[in-house]
């Protein structure tokens, strides 16, 4: 469960990224964190990660109190939270397979245990057979989804994935996102930050958007659908697009062992 | 965490990281064992020049004579009194026949002048004292003079004092040259391990941000530093033996005068020396190198 709770936050630079934010994401929710550049998502997800304090306010997450807590007990509350990134940041030097164990090294998991389980989650995200592989050898969306696959290894309860599609077509897009909302399936609470409106519209999963630090929308399906955020954020010359019809559901990847994810 | 899962992998990162950063590893053991070596041969050539100075120290060891009140017997009987004498290294006695065969000696031809003086020998019974340390020169020769029974000393205490002074600016010189290697080599060190962790930035953030524990992040760094520290110790080691056996004494034995300090008989000290001081020049750089990019 993630609380933020009238979350300021200001750089030193005097940048005012987030003006009284105030955010609950319950376990098990699948949420879209959507805003352009600059509107304040990424000081969000630092937040969450103890990656930054807040100047004022209180962030909550898996009932850890990033305020209040020692920096000791900050790798403990990372290793409930599963982190995809838009760049992935997977180590080029390890296979794909050393990059999913080594998550699990960190937290003093068994050799076996190891085994069993990263054999597992590349199963998962259909990469077992490209384990052996080098990061460099795979394309794009296949790092991305090993960078997924690390993220779960350890079984969190939260899985933050920032801009996970910001380099990926369209095609790898939709894949990325489908299997993310396969894990949210499972029981994970899956927060993803993007400023994709086509892709976000093809879910209907709650959305939130934040502009200027501050959150203008909040609501389930669809990205611009809020009137009176279309109205103040619209861009000078742009017309207030039609309302965005429901999407249908994606079609679900193939589902197989679902009790352990 | 379980740590006998993780020391395997640690070790293994280890190994594996030296492989991987090998120009730096390479560069990081080269300045290791340079500067273990110049600062090697700086304290052997030290060791030389302190003991040529105290051996040139002995030169002007003490005499004293014996009080001619004495029967021969109390004043051979003084030897034991001499020797419980801090800092007395050895002591000589001299009796008047030996005195004045030894004159005879130094007189050489003209040691027919002491012809006749076997049955009324003039001089006093002698005691030869040698001290161990110069620096307590002075003192040791009080303590000889204020000795019952003995009537004069003779001691080259100003020349003694030269050499002493002499000595104490060669430490002070050695010291301050060893420091400066010293700040040297970590400094070089510190760059060099510097440089190798900002090549892993981009993976330590990574571990930091899945929930790595900076005690995590560090062990393999930790176990990398360990091992070239101990190689660079090894290889300086095996240098000095060679230096100081092929350079110091063959070029310094034609110098007869001066008592050379050989390599092989501070084998040890230098070994534990070498291997502590790269322990700690490694892995204190190593550990202290690491630590900005574990703010994450």
């Amino acid at each position: 469960m993630i609380h933020l709770s009238d979350v300021y936050q200001s750089y030193a630079t005097g940048t005012r990224a987030l003006q009284g934010i105030n955010l609950r994401i319950e376990d098990g929710e699948f949420v879209f964190l959507v805003g352009p550049s600059g509107s304040g998502k990424s000081t969000i997800i630092k937040l969450i990660i103890a990656e930054l304090l807040p100047t004022a306010g209180r962030v909550t997450v898996n009932g850890y109190n990033t305020t209040k807590m020692r920096a000791s007990e900050v790798p403990y509350l990372r290793r409930t939270i599963g982190v995809v990134f838009q760049d992935f940041r997977l180590i080029e030097k390890k296979t794909v397979y050393e990059n999913v164990a080594f998550a699990m090294r960190i937290v003093g998991a068994s050799p076996q245990e190891i085994r069993n389980r990263v054999a597992y989650v590349l199963d998962l995200v259909g990469l077992a057979h490209k384990a052996r592989r080098k990061p460099t050898e795979l394309s794009g969306g296949e790092q991305q989804r090993v960078s997924i696959a690390r993220a779960l290894v350890n079984n969190p309860s939260l899985i933050i994935a920032d801009e996970p599609t910001g380099n990926l077509d369209p095609d790898r897009s939709l894949e990325i996102m489908m299997l993310l909302e396969h894990i949210n399936s499972l029981g994970t609470t899956v927060l993803v930050v993007t400023h994709e409106k086509e892709l976000v519209n093809q879910f209907n999963q709650r959305v939130v958007a934040i502009d200027g630090g501050l959150i203008v929308s909040d609501r389930t399906g669809g990205y611009y659908q809020y009137e009176q955020y279309e109205n103040r954020y619209k861009h000078p010359g742009e017309s207030t697009p039609e309302p965005t019809e429901q999407p249908e559901q994606p079609e679900q990847p193939e589902q197989s062992d679902e009790q352990q994810a | 965490m379980n740590n006998r899962h993780n020391f395997a992998y640690f070790f293994r990162e280890g190994v594996q990281g030296i492989f991987t950063h090998g120009f730096m590893s390479f560069a990081s053991v080269s300045v290791i064992t340079t500067c273990l070596v110049l600062t090697g041969t700086v304290v052997l050539l030290m060791l030389t020049l302190t003991g040529t100075i105290d051996e040139l120290g002995s030169v002007g060891d003490i005499r004293a004579y014996v009080d001619e009140t004495l029967s021969d017997e109390n004043a051979a009987a003084l030897e034991t009194t001499l020797r419980a004498i801090d800092n007395v290294s050895g002591v000589d006695f001299i009796d008047r026949a030996r005195g004045l065969n030894e004159l005879k000696e130094q007189l050489g031809e003209n040691s027919t002048l002491l012809d006749g003086l076997e049955n009324d020998n003039p001089l006093r019974n002698c005691y030869r004292v040698w001290v161990t340390d110069i620096g307590d020169y002075q003192d040791t020769v009080l303590a000889v003079e204020n000795t019952r029974g003995i009537a004069q000393v003779y001691a080259s205490v100003d020349a003694v004092s030269e050499l002493q002074r002499l000595r104490n600016i060669l430490g002070v010189a050695s010291l301050t040259f060893v420091i400066m290697l010293g700040m040297v080599s970590i400094f070089l060190i510190s760059n060099t391990i510097k440089l190798a962790t900002f090549d892993r930035r981009e993976e330590i953030g990574i571990m930091k941000i899945i929930g790595a524990t900076d005690g995590f992040v560090r062990a393999p760094f930790f176990i990398e530093s360990l091992i070239l520290s101990v190689t660079a110790a090894v290889i300086a080691f095996v240098l000095q033996w060679i230096i100081g056996d092929a350079i110091v004494e063959s070029a310094l034995s034609s110098l007869t005068f001066m008592k050379v300090a050989s390599f092989r008989d501070f084998l040890l000290p230098y070994l534990g020396a070498f291997v502590g001081t790269a322990l700690i020049i490694g892995v204190l750089g190593s550990l202290l190198s690491i630590r900005k990019f574990l703010r994450v």
